[in-house]
């Protein structure tokens, strides 16, 4: 034990990579063994950068060979209809254990596969780690801090891992649950050179939104038209707790949320909190529409020259603000538990 | 819900990886004969990631556009092919819709009309989701023939 705890001291000084098989000289492909359990005897496909290979699975086995630059997500399905899985590809020897399983999405048989356990993969480990303490903590109250804490260790031990940067670039522009601070702190441990540009990019993108429109910062002063054609300021709403909640008509995953927001809004009627949908439908008949089909009782506005979802940075939809009542944000993109416990705190009759 | 929760994790650590750019765009150009050619575009669509057909009826996800700049030394012949992809029945919209995942090849037979070495620009307006958000997609492309 003290002697693993040695070599994780030094690795995290010198960043090697720890391999469960003490390898001393670095692994310059991949293999990828799997054992699926059930009956499935067709091709598997494995995605990763532009390949796409494929492998028969024999007697519940398979096995891919490939070369990756550097550690890499990659997707692994089987025959379509089929679900895609996660699976993180780095130069060493991967094993996969797996049970078969259809499920059935849009009344679809999908070919599934609910992956049990991955061994030799060290992406896969941090991200399992990662992924198992977000999970566990992600509705304490002190969340931000406990989240902080994790990753001043996670990103120092992982500083040259890709793995890093996406941390960074997610919690930056999807989830800013972190300061604008706390975010600059940790993205200066991290080896720059090692990451994926794209991941970079997000990062930057989440910083210049938390600048404009971060948590205690005033929210954009705006003006959209609504289902009447008139212009509503949504300085009209100061007074209230306002959550601000960017979608379209043509945005499945949007409108699977509503039945949520209508709840929300009936759990909090006798308060001064509210509801603002903001459309960014390039089509007023759609929007229209789908705010019938949906039944959202509350404001309506649209966008349709995307201004304000540009100004904000908004880099997917569905997408929130909590707004409190002097026109400061109290959150961005909270979930649904988030924005009823910061709401039963401070919302007034 | 825990359930959720967690795939919620793998999603939000997963797929939002290139959130800002779920697929990625190449281009190709295939010769036919001497005044034919394809124009090949490829898709390499992000994990869990739907990328829509050019078709897809109304009040539904939107659709892939392609736009080809018209230009005197080529004229287009026929419509932009897609592969066959995936039709399914989506409750949410209620209509069939055809989808793409992981990669798609989109075609465009053009005729060429002089011997000129030009520049064809087009540009792909599309839109791509997974099962937590979609996100607009815009893209400039180009073929030298």
């Amino acid at each position: 034990m003290k002697n693993i705890f040695t070599i994780l001291i030094i690795c995290s000084f010198i960043s090697c990579k720890v391999n469960p098989k003490n390898e001393t000289t670095e692994k310059q492909s991949f293999t990828l063994t799997g054992t699926i359990n059930g009956d499935y005897s067709d091709y598997i496909y494995l995605n990763y950068g532009t390949i796409i290979d494929s492998v028969k699975v024999i007697n519940n086995s398979f096995e891919f060979r490939g070369v990756v630059e550097k550690p890499v997500q990659g997707a692994l399905n089987l025959k379509p209809p089929a679900y895609s899985h996660v699976v993180y590809l780095e130069n060493s020897n991967i094993s996969i254990q797996a049970d078969f399983e259809k499920k059935i999405l849009n009344e679809i048989d999908h070919n599934t596969l609910k992956i049990n356990d991955v061994k030799g993969s060290y992406y896969a480990k941090i991200q399992k780690e990662y992924a198992e303490f977000y999970q566990t903590n992600q509705n304490k109250e002190n969340f931000n801090s406990l989240l902080y804490d994790k990753l001043k260790t996670f990103i120092e031990e992982n500083k040259n891992h890709p793995f890093s940067g996406v941390v960074l670039g997610e919690i930056a522009a999807i989830n800013p649950v972190l300061t604008k601070n706390e975010l600059l702190e940790l993205y200066a441990k991290i080896d720059t050179t090692q990451q994926d540009k794209d991941y970079l990019e997000m990062f930057e993108m989440g910083i210049k939104n938390l600048d404009n429109y971060g948590v205690n910062k005033p929210f954009l002063k705006f003006s959209l038209p609504n289902t009447k054609d008139n212009d509503i300021n949504i300085t009209s709403f100061l007074g209230k707790i306002i959550l601000v909640d960017f979608w379209a008509s043509w945005c499945g995953p949007c409108r699977i949320k509503h039945p949520d927001l209508i709840k929300l809004k009936k759990k909090f009627e006798d308060t001064n909190f509210d509801i603002v949908s903001v459309s960014i439908d390039d089509n007023k008949k759609s929007w229209i529409q789908a705010i019938e089909k949906d039944n959202l009782n509350w404001t309506n506005l649209i966008d349709i020259d995307k201004k304000v979802n540009d100004e904000l940075g908004i880099p997917a939809i569905p997408f929130n603000y909590l707004i409190d009542e002097n026109g400061i944000v109290l959150g961005v993109n909270l979930s649904i538990i988030e924005i009823e416990r910061i709401v039963s705190e401070k919302a007034s009759m | 819900m825990k359930k959720i929760i967690y795939l919620l994790l793998l999603i939000t650590t997963a797929s939002y990886s290139q959130i800002l750019e779920p697929v990625k765009w190449t281009t190709d150009i295939k010769k036919i004969s001497d005044f034919e050619y394809d124009l090949i575009i490829n898709a390499n669509i992000q994990t869990n990631y739907h990328l829509y057909s050019q078709k897809v009826p109304d009040n539904g996800p939107r659709p892939t556009i392609f736009i080809f700049e018209k230009n005197s030394n080529y004229e287009l012949i026929g419509n932009t092919t897609e592969g066959k992809g995936h039709t399914v029945y989506d409750p949410i919209f209620k209509m069939n819709v055809k989808y793409f995942d992981t990669k798609v090849t989109f075609k465009q037979r053009i005729k060429v009309k002089n011997k000129n070495n030009f520049q064809i620009i087009g540009e792909i307006e599309y839109m791509t989701c997974n099962d937590l958000n979609c996100v607009l997609g815009y893209t400039d492309i180009e073929f030298k023939i």
